[in-house]
């Protein structure tokens, strides 16, 4: 305080000498000319005496000015100079009074005089008269050299508190003086109560790089950056004052403030709590101890403040009732926080803030129709606050009443074009509405509403993704991969997105990255689970790979039924038993031929003669036994469908499933009927061989069964010269040639089966042969091996080698 | 032959010898009943032995009949004699593989069933005996395929893997043979008394010690029903007692007279999958095709709305 009165002492100085300059600029230089010069040379004189304070004979000075100026106005009172002279004597002598009557006529006569102006506007200020002064000195400091004017100005819209009328002078004098230091503090002051708080630290920077220990201006200074956001450093500022003046419960109150804003509240409630210790009825910081209470999730603890708040901050104060709303909706007692809301309402019905937040919560506690009344009397209380269009919106929203919320985000938007939520709204609901239209199957209006949300909020991923959907859909690829490369880098992560590009893939003909892509969407959880599935089928189908695409097209018939998707699925299922029944999986080959079946309807007619042949085929692998489907396919194949030349090699290669239904059923006979049937037997191809050795093998077996080696011998030494390369073919010749006493030709076949590790019978047989010719080591050792196979008679042969080992000693040590 | 000759001479005297010791007198009126008894390989240590044993059970057996009919006892202690005077007696008490060569209705068995061993003098394993001469007691001409089917598991064919196998008159006699190094071993009942000292290399199979097998069945049909009653509820010391019955040794060694399965064992044919038959594998062709992607109507992505946080 003493500085700024330092202050003022200094600017009454310079007011002194600025009138005396204005007195010397006034003198004529005619005959009163001279005793102008003189009184002007007395004004000089007493100017400096008075900055050297040696008022006493500055008195004299000012006397002798004084009467020269008085003389010349009794010889000529309208002399203007003679005027403006002694109005700076008057001035000096604060004769302020004086100087408004002296100055009055001039300024009367003179209306346009800017100096008179000037001065009569200083004395009408002195003199109190401020409502008089303040226009006359507004004219004066248009003038940049009457900077003076500006400085009063600047201190009188201080003291009223006119920021805006103030700080044009407050600038028109930093202009003109810019080195005046001392004056930054006021100004920066300015700037902050004029809410320009780059200017007001700009300013006050400047002021406190002079004058670092000026708290004041250290205080207007960190408000200043609290205000522009720059929290931290507002709050360092608040700690050193803090420090310095631990008792100062502002600073106090201002820290506790910054560390909200910082979200600790936890040290700002320390804060807040010993400022209450000095200010415990202080209503805001009450408030805010209970706010930060909530945010910390103490909801005890804020309730019971906020209800403090109520009762020794302010009682019935419904900001009280907004706290304990808001609490009872943290804790989710939202029939509670409705009541109390209401009751916010019922002590401030003109409150907007408080009619929203009833109707806020009516929507959290899941009323949306009660929330839009709410929102709406807001919305009457005060239009143009965006905030409650949104509320207004999200109400709408829940109602999926999407057209009216759109007309509410908009006008949000309108409001404020940085409405937080309006353009997120807008998209949603634009996204919805053209969702809508695409079921309606409008897929222009759809693409239109969808890209209107794209451009609402680049960042909604949905839309984006629709809209590629739809366009793709619509045979405009070159659209879709356009929108979905345009999606911001955070959106293109979107599962949703992922499945479209996954199209677009599919679309182009990249059908590895189409897969790769729909596979990761699939696992992002993506909602076009229909759009994956089709493209996972398609894919599916161009790689053969017809198991996944008939799920895929199971999956995606389910959720959008259409007859091209019903064609693709019993296609898939048609090529999918066809690749079973060809690898002769039956059950397999049953199961996919069946859901084939069951859309027949949707097949090539071909195909669908193609499948009633491979269900009448499966038959014959599946049955059990199989006598009836041999017949069963055997009469399919004799129907006059089967006849014509193009379906001669199906009817052959049906030939060989009955051939084979014969041969499960161990009907030799009835199977080589069958396989004379084939016309073609490359059609067949090895498998009509395979079918022939098979035919001979079961005959063969049954004669060595029987008995008859010398049978068995024949026809698998026939079968061996036809080029069968089978070990089970060498063992069993063999095997038929031993039990003839040719165990020489046997034992060398066997010899080359056990080297060459199978089958396992000619391990036994072999061993057999050898313990035969007495070698009863090398049959031990043999035996022992087979008996450690699972072949069924390897218990039998263990027990065998068990025999010999004890007779022997073999494998105790010490054999013989 | 000419020692086959004599030695069936001798056979006979001694036989002849035996009835005029056996033929006591006796009621005229009740039947008499003459029992052949043959038992080379019951455990008796001396031709005196098995005589005593004999007259013994046959008096023993008389008087449990209780008149219903009267025994005479013939006792052959070699097979020349069996074979020569068997067919003349009503009944036999005999060895299992010689019932199982003469044939006839076996009625009881003597519960005494010792395995069948192979005892040896300086061998621990019938490996050792490779090419080695071993005795048995001669009992029938299947023996050595009995021997082989049962002590030698069927895994040795006995004939091709001992350079001889002599028969002499019991086991007493063979197991003698190998305690005087004349063979190098004998298959015996195991347990025998005579085989003490020796090493028992193998063991198998149950040894039908004592058959009671019918020969004159006109005979002995009238008191059959007293006779088995008497028989099986008389002692019959080493021998233990007798049951009705051929006896499941008995039965056993009518099969194990054959060839062993080291020289009979069949091949075996594999049956694995190789050779199953199998289905045309053949993969049918379709015409129709996958048509292109139609997306219409498929779901699309539902729009969400996230709020801010409460003021």
């Amino acid at each position: 305080m003493s500085g700024r009165r330092h202050a003022f002492a200094q600017r009454a100085r310079v007011f002194a000498v600025a009138l005396v300059a204005l007195s010397l600029l006034a003198a004529a230089p005619t005959d009163p000319t001279r005793r102008l010069k003189d009184a002007d040379d007395a004004m000089d004189s007493a100017r400096a005496l008075i900055a050297r304070g040696e008022t006493t004979t500055a008195k004299k000075r000012l006397d002798e000015a004084g009467k020269i100026y008085r003389d010349v106005l009794r010889q000529s009172p309208e002399q203007r100079e003679a005027a403006l002279g002694l109005s700076g004597v008057l001035f000096l002598e604060k004769r302020f009074d004086d100087g408004v009557a002296l100055l009055r006529p001039f300024h009367d006569r003179l209306p346009d005089d800017v100096d008179v102006t000037h001065q009569l506007g200083l004395h009408l200020y002195r003199s109190g008269e401020q409502q008089n002064a303040v226009p006359l000195l507004e004219v004066a400091a248009k003038d940049p050299q009457r900077f003076d004017a500006s400085w009063l100005l600047v201190q009188h819209y201080y003291r009223v508190a006119d920021w805006e009328a103030g700080l044009v002078h407050a600038e028109r004098y930093l202009t003109a003086r810019p080195d005046d230091t001392e004056a930054l503090a006021l100004i920066g002051t300015y700037y902050l109560k004029a809410e320009q708080y780059d200017r007001a630290v700009a300013t006050l920077d400047r002021y406190l790089a002079a004058y670092p220990d000026n708290v004041p201006a250290r205080v207007n200074r960190a408000n200043a950056l609290f205000r522009k956001g720059q929290i931290d450093r507002a709050g360092e500022e608040y700690e050193r004052l803090l420090r310095e003046q631990p008792d100062r419960s502002r600073f106090l109150y201002n820290l506790a403030s910054v560390r909200m804003k910082q979200s600790r509240c936890d040290e700002a409630l320390g804060l807040l709590d010993r400022f209450l210790v000095s200010e415990p009825k202080n209503g805001p910081a009450l408030y805010f101890r209970a706010d930060c209470l909530l945010k910390l999730g103490r909801f005890d603890d804020a309730q019971a403040a906020f209800e403090r708040a109520g009762t020794d901050g302010e009682s019935k104060n419904p900001w009280v009732w907004y706290g304990l709303s808001r609490v009872a909706l943290k804790r989710g007692q939202r029939d509670l926080a409705v009541t109390n809301a209401k009751k916010a309402v019922d002590l401030a019905s003109g409150e907007a803030e408080l009619a929203a937040w009833l109707g806020t919560v009516y929507r959290k506690a899941g009323r949306p129709a009660e929330a839009v009344g709410w929102h709406d009397r807001a919305i009457g209380l005060d239009p143009g606050a965006a905030a409650y269009q949104v509320e207004k919106g999200y109400d709408l929203w829940a109602l999926e009443r999407a057209d009216e919320a759109l007309g509410a985000f908009t006008k949000a938007l309108e409001l404020d074009a940085a409405a937080i939520g309006a353009s997120q709204g807008i998209a949603a609901a634009k996204t919805a509405l053209g969702n809508a239209a695409w079921k309606a199957g409008e897929s222009d209006k759809a693409a239109s509403l969808l890209s209107e949300a794209m451009r609402a909020d680049p960042n909604t991923a949905v839309a984006r993704a629709n809209f590629a959907v739809v366009k793709a859909a619509s045979g405009k690829v070159d659209e879709a991969r356009a929108a979905l490369d345009q999606a911001p880098a955070e959106a293109k992560k979107h599962p949703d997105i992922g499945a479209a590009s996954a199209l677009v893939a599919l679309l182009d003909g990249r059908f590895d990255e189409a897969r790769t892509l729909a596979t990761a969407a699939r696992a992002g959880n993506t909602q076009l689970v229909g759009v994956v599935a089709q493209v996972e089928g398609q894919v599916a189908a161009k790689k053969g790979d017809w198991d996944l695409a008939a799920k895929a097209f199971d999956e995606a018939l389910q959720l959008a039924p259409s007859a091209a998707l019903e064609q693709a699925r019993a296609q898939s299922y048609l090529e999918l038993g066809l690749e079973r029944l060809g690898r002769g999986d039956g059950g397999g080959a049953r199961d996919a031929l069946g859901k084939a079946n069951r859309a027949a309807a949707r097949l090539d007619p071909d195909d669908r003669q193609t499948l009633e042949f491979a269900l009448a085929a499966m038959g014959i692998l599946t049955a059990d036994p199989p006598e009836g489907a041999a017949k069963a396919l055997a009469a399919t194949l004799g129907g006059a469908r089967y006849q014509a030349a193009s379906w001669a090699r199906v009817r052959d290669i049906g030939h060989g499933y009955v051939a084979y239904g014969w041969l499960r059923a161990g009907n030799t006979a009835e199977a080589r009927k069958a396989l004379d049937k084939v016309r073609d037997r490359t059609a067949l191809g090895a498998a009509w061989d395979a079918l022939v050795t098979s035919a001979d093998d079961v005959e063969a077996r049954r004669a060595f069964a029987g008995g008859d080696f010398a049978g068995a011998e024949r026809i698998w030494s026939a079968v061996a010269q036809r080029g069968a390369k089978d070990p089970a073919l060498d063992n069993n010749l063999a095997a038929a040639r031993f039990m003839l006493g040719r165990a020489a030709e046997a034992e060398p076949v066997w010899k080359v089966l056990v080297d060459s590790g199978a089958p396992a019978e000619a391990l036994y047989n072999l061993g057999n042969a050898l313990g035969r010719k007495g070698d009863h080591k090398g049959a031990w050792e043999l035996f022992k091996r087979y008996g450690q196979t699972t072949a069924p008679q390897a218990e039998r042969i263990r027990e065998r080698a068990d025999v010999k080992a004890r007779l022997f000693g073999f494998g105790q040590g010490g054999t013989p | 032959m000419i020692q086959k000759v004599r030695r069936l001479l001798a056979a006979w005297t001694l036989g002849a010898a035996f009835i005029a010791t056996l033929a006591g007198p006796s009621a005229a009126r009740a039947e008499e009943l003459t029992v052949g008894v043959f038992l080379p390989q019951a455990s008796f240590a001396t031709n005196a032995e098995r005589s005593a044993w004999a007259e013994r059970f046959a008096a023993d057996l008389a008087a449990a009949a209780k008149g219903a009919f009267t025994i005479r006892a013939q006792v052959f202690a070699r097979r020349e004699d069996a074979v020569a005077f068997a067919g003349r007696v009503d009944l036999l008490v005999t060895d299992g593989l010689f019932a199982l060569e003469r044939g006839g209705e076996a009625i009881a068995h003597a519960t005494v069933g010792p395995q069948v061993g192979l005892y040896a003098a300086d061998a621990k394993r019938v490996g050792e005996l490779a090419g080695k001469v071993v005795a048995c007691a001669e009992c029938g001409p299947s023996e050595a395929l009995f021997y082989g089917n049962t002590v030698l598991g069927g895994e040795l064919a006995p004939a091709g893997f001992f350079s001889e196998i002599k028969s002499l008159k019991d086991s007493s006699a063979a197991l003698a043979a190998v305690k005087s190094r004349q063979v190098a071993a004998a298959f015996a009942p195991v347990g025998h008394p005579a085989a003490a000292g020796l090493e028992l290399v193998a063991q198998g199979g149950e040894y039908p010690v004592a058959i009671v097998v019918v020969v004159q069945k006109a005979r002995l049909d009238p008191v059959r029903a007293a006779f088995l009653q008497a028989l099986v509820g008389t002692p019959a010391g080493p021998l233990g007692s007798f049951v009705e019955g051929a006896g499941d040794a008995y039965a056993r060694a009518r099969g194990a007279r054959g060839q062993p399965r080291v020289l009979t064992a069949p091949a075996f044919v594999t049956g694995g999958a190789e050779m199953k038959p199998v289905a045309p594998p053949i993969r049918l062709t379709t015409r129709g095709k996958v048509g292109p992607a139609q997306l219409g109507g498929t779901p699309l992505a539902r729009p969400t709305l996230t709020e801010p946080g409460e003021p």
